[in-house]
């Protein structure tokens, strides 16, 4: 009888991951176009935005999913880069150590301070996330040991069972790229599997969540330990770029940065995330490349943005929001 | 009478001075249709917070099934099997009508929340809130987003999650609020076939539903108890009459 | 540490808790009043300072300076409320955070293209510019004096003005409740600006007060930006005692935490590791103030109606 009702099947994963699919290609072929043509501006560049990606990506599946607007991500992606730094003072260079040591690391901070910042609700949150993340900055920029302000060059680029991976630029582009995809379609699926739905239940209504027997403060934090995790590997791999860490990788503007290029993507389109944070970047450098006063370009962006409600960029790229 | 699914003893609330429930104490028998009415501002929906969890009394205690629950939170008295329906419709709106089911279909699944496949593939979860939204009559409405649903679909939805549960104990904040009169009629005899079935706690402003369906009807009036009975005894009591029915000295 | 020290790191506490206090105020009124979130309150603390800096200079006298720096501040706060925050207060929060967060950085690459990268400094006037002994071994400059003043008087004006005036019974009842405010026949929108107009006075006058004690530079307002939220957080969103009280705690744990932390901790440490951990753990401190009050009272200390 049930069975009989005629009812379409529906699809839910298929869109966001042809549209992650989408991103991820275009992105490995302009990292192969770069590399090809020897351009080693671009492919650090390049690197550059993968790495971003991920942690715009890891900061969109908190807003768009979870409901839970963290102003303090920057934070997390710091912290993993000091994991890379200090552990590397102490020998520890290579990936399948240095990867889960910073995953589990930011993801207890993570848990730790969500523990105490989802006891509140609306600015509260925004305003608990932000203090925890000048807690990290302050922390580390009291560490003399590890360069205090002026931040510390790392000890060597991480390895992968010993193998240079991150040496050349290219390697390190398409670890970037790997990360990302992985993130990216791991986040995706994420979204429509049990914990997936309830986490957007509750993000739209969470009263009814509760009735129906949702421990939302637990959903809520595994998520947020989650999404604190992957931004420390992005952290990881942005210390390995630059082989320097410093505490203004955690300065609160960058943690603004990442809220706009989430927003700009489309808050609730993870895909969308990735593409906010090319266009961001690419704001930044073009803006850069003729005026020192480019955060002024880029505010004026953002504003405009925000009031003309054009915050959505992968609208332009017709996609429906899910 | 066997033992009740859900006994108040002496539940006490206030917000600042003002006392919102008094010295409350209640049973509802299984299989029980009890309705609980009273005047606007009587203190049922804070009444019907307190049992569901989502408010803690000041002292009193909560049994339900025979367990007290007065100190636990609202989803682990949800999982226990009590299941709520809002006074003001409570569905997840940009959802399906079917994923609100299959989401709520989960939450008594305690040990598989945790899976790697598509929730909404999940067939025996389907085939749960399938069978859920064919007792409301919502089939067909299945693969809407539940914002495009009328107002007594609503309803009805919201009843579907809650039945998709199992629930052992079902507790109506007005279900008939704001619905036409077909539908009103509708959600009537849908909850005449629950009847016996699954016992209810039902608050109801419209006599005809109350009196149609109630096995027993408890008056509350500011707060309090006034009075507890047959529908025929509590139709022909005086002080409700003069409280309630709005029928005071000539 | 003796007395006369502990006496002079309070009084600076205390100086530091007027000027968070003065840019709190408008911060917790606007966000009490309006649910809007203003990340560019900040900006109206610096725009206070460089525009009084550079008035000063013009008109070669302090309180000319101060009066045309504060008119200008606000002219510009206005045209920002005209044009931007206007429609933002109908936004969702996370549009609210977003819209601000790019008017901070519009300004302040502004002001580093009109005056500069390089940190400019405001004279403080020449009545006020000593210091007077307060107790045996303590001189105790008069400009700082002279910021705890105006921090009362602000705080007591404040406080009039809510508890005893009209336009304060209209500005308690509107954060609670905008329909009935509107019921009455009060234009919302006007009282709106009022409120915002107020805030960004007080905040542009925190900036010419301390401008004469911080290097006057376009990123000054976001450190005090961030301690004013972590302020009314502590006091409760919309109320003013709240952030008075809470301006106070933050600005006294903040310099008595940085003057005395290693000290402190050299009696239960060794000193090279009590060297190492007092800066960090004095720099902390406010933040995990701050996260024991929310534990305590998620809704801060004087929020009466906390986070649904």
């Amino acid at each position: 009888m049930i069975e009989a009702a005629a009812f379409r099947q529906d699809e839910p994963l298929r869109r966001p991951l042809r549209a992650a699919a989408l991103v991820l290609v275009a992105l490995a072929a302009a990292i192969l176009v770069a590399w090809a043509m020897g351009n080693a501006w671009w492919l650090s560049f390049l690197a550059r935005v993968a790495i971003t990606a991920t942690a715009a990506l890891s900061l969109s599946c908190l807003i768009g999913q979870a409901g839970l607007v963290s102003f303090g991500h920057a934070a997390q992606v710091g912290l993993g880069a000091y994991v890379a730094l200090i552990a590397g003072e102490y020998g520890i260079a290579d990936l399948t150590l240095l990867a889960p040591l910073a995953f589990v690391v930011v993801a207890l901070w993570s848990a730790v301070t969500a523990a105490l910042a989802l006891r509140t609700r609306g600015v509260y949150f925004i305003m608990l996330t932000l203090a925890f993340a000048q807690m990290a900055y302050f922390i580390m920029q009291s560490l003399s040991r590890f360069g205090g302000d002026d931040g510390m060059a790392l000890a060597r680029r991480a390895t992968l069972f010993g193998a240079p991976v991150l040496k050349t630029d290219l390697g390190l582009a398409l670890a970037a790229l790997a990360l990302l995809a992985a993130a990216l379609i791991g986040f995706v699926w994420m979204t429509e599997t049990r914990y997936g739905l309830v986490l957007r239940a509750a993000k739209e209504n969470e009263s009814r969540a509760l009735a129906s027997g949702f421990r939302v403060f637990r959903f809520q934090l595994y998520a947020y330990a989650l999404a604190g995790g992957v931004a420390a590997l992005a952290g990881v791999l942005l210390a390995n770029q630059a082989e320097f860490v410093s505490p203004s990788y955690m300065n609160w503007h960058r943690s603004g940065e990442l809220i706009v290029m989430v927003v700009l993507g489309g808050a609730t389109s993870l895909p969308g995330a990735v593409i906010g944070a090319a266009v961001v970047l690419i704001i930044e450098e073009a803006l850069g490349h003729w005026t020192e006063f480019w955060k002024l370009g880029l505010g004026l962006v953002i504003v405009a943005a925000v009031l003309l409600r054009g915050a959505d960029l992968s609208a332009l790229f017709g996609r429906a929001r899910r | 009478m066997s033992e009740a699914i859900l006994s108040l003893r002496d539940l006490d609330k206030s917000f600042g001075a003002l006392r919102v429930t008094r010295k409350v104490t209640l049973d509802v028998a299984p299989g029980e249709v009890h309705a609980l009415i009273g005047p606007n501002g009587a203190g049922k929906t804070t009444l019907i917070s307190q049992i569901a969890g989502s408010l803690k009394p000041d002292s009193g205690r909560v049994i339900f099934a025979g367990e007290d629950v007065t100190h636990l939170d609202a989803p682990s008295r949800a999982q226990r099997g009590l299941a709520r329906v809002f006074q003001i419709s409570n569905v997840v709106d940009s959802f399906t009508v079917l994923a609100n089911v299959v989401l709520s279909a989960l939450a008594t699944e305690t040990t598989a929340w945790w899976g790697w496949g598509v929730a909404m593939k999940d067939p025996g979860l389907r085939e749960r809130a399938f069978y859920a939204l064919d007792q409301v009559g919502l089939v067909e409405r299945a693969p809407d987003q539940a914002a495009d649903l009328s107002y007594g679909e609503r309803r009805a939805l919201e009843l579907a999650m809650g039945l998709v549960q199992n629930p052992r104990l079902f507790l109506l904040d007005e279900p008939m609020a704001g619905t036409g009169r077909e539908e009103s009629r509708r959600l009537t005899e849908l909850l005449r076939t629950l009847k016996g079935r699954t016992p209810m706690l039902l608050i109801e402003h419209d006599m005809s539903t109350v009196f149609a369906l109630a096995d027993r009807v408890t008056v509350l009036v500011d707060g309090a108890v006034a009075i507890t009975g047959a529908p025929d005894v509590v139709r022909a009591d005086r002080i409700v009459r003069e409280a309630y029915l709005g029928e005071g000295e000539p | 540490m003796n007395a006369s020290l502990l006496a002079l790191q309070a009084l600076n506490g205390l100086q530091y808790g007027m000027i968070l206090f003065l840019v709190a105020a408008g911060l917790t009124l606007v966000f009490g009043v309006m649910d809007f979130i203003n990340l560019a309150h900040g900006v109206q603390f610096t725009l206070g300072a460089y525009l009084t800096a550079s008035f000063v200079a013009r008109f070669d006298n302090f309180a000319l300076g101060l009066a045309a720096g504060l008119a200008a501040a606000l002219a510009l706060g206005v045209l920002l409320e005209i044009a931007v925050f206007r429609i933002l207060t109908r936004r969702s929060h996370l549009e609210q955070v977003l819209g601000t967060f790019g008017v901070i950085l519009v300004v302040t690459d502004a002001l580093r293209l009109v005056y500069g990268p390089a940190p400019r400094s405001l004279r403080m006037p020449e009545a006020l510019s000593g210091a007077i002994p307060l107790m045996d071994g303590l001189m105790y400059p008069l400009w700082r004096l002279a910021i705890i003043a105006a921090g009362l008087v602000v705080a007591l004006a404040l406080w009039l003005l809510v508890a005893k005036t009209r336009v304060g019974m209209l500005v308690r009842a509107g954060s609670t409740d905008r329909e009935t405010v509107s019921a009455l026949g009060v234009d919302i929108e006007r009282l709106f600006v009022l409120v915002f107009v107020f805030g960004a006075l007080l905040a542009a006058f925190a900036g010419a007060m301390a401008g004469p004690l911080l290097s006057i530079e376009p990123t000054m307002g976001d450190n005090v930006l961030i301690l004013a939220f972590v302020v009314i957080v502590i006091g409760g969103i919309g109320s003013i005692r709240g952030a008075f009280v809470a301006a106070l705690l933050i600005g006294l744990v903040d310099t008595l935490g940085r003057a005395f932390a290693t000290d402190v901790l050299k009696l239960v440490l060794s000193n090279a590791t009590a060297s190492a951990a007092g800066p960090a753990i004095a720099s902390m401190l406010i933040y995990v103030l701050m996260a024991l009050v929310l534990v305590a009272r998620p809704a801060g200390l004087f929020g009466g109606n906390g986070p649904s």
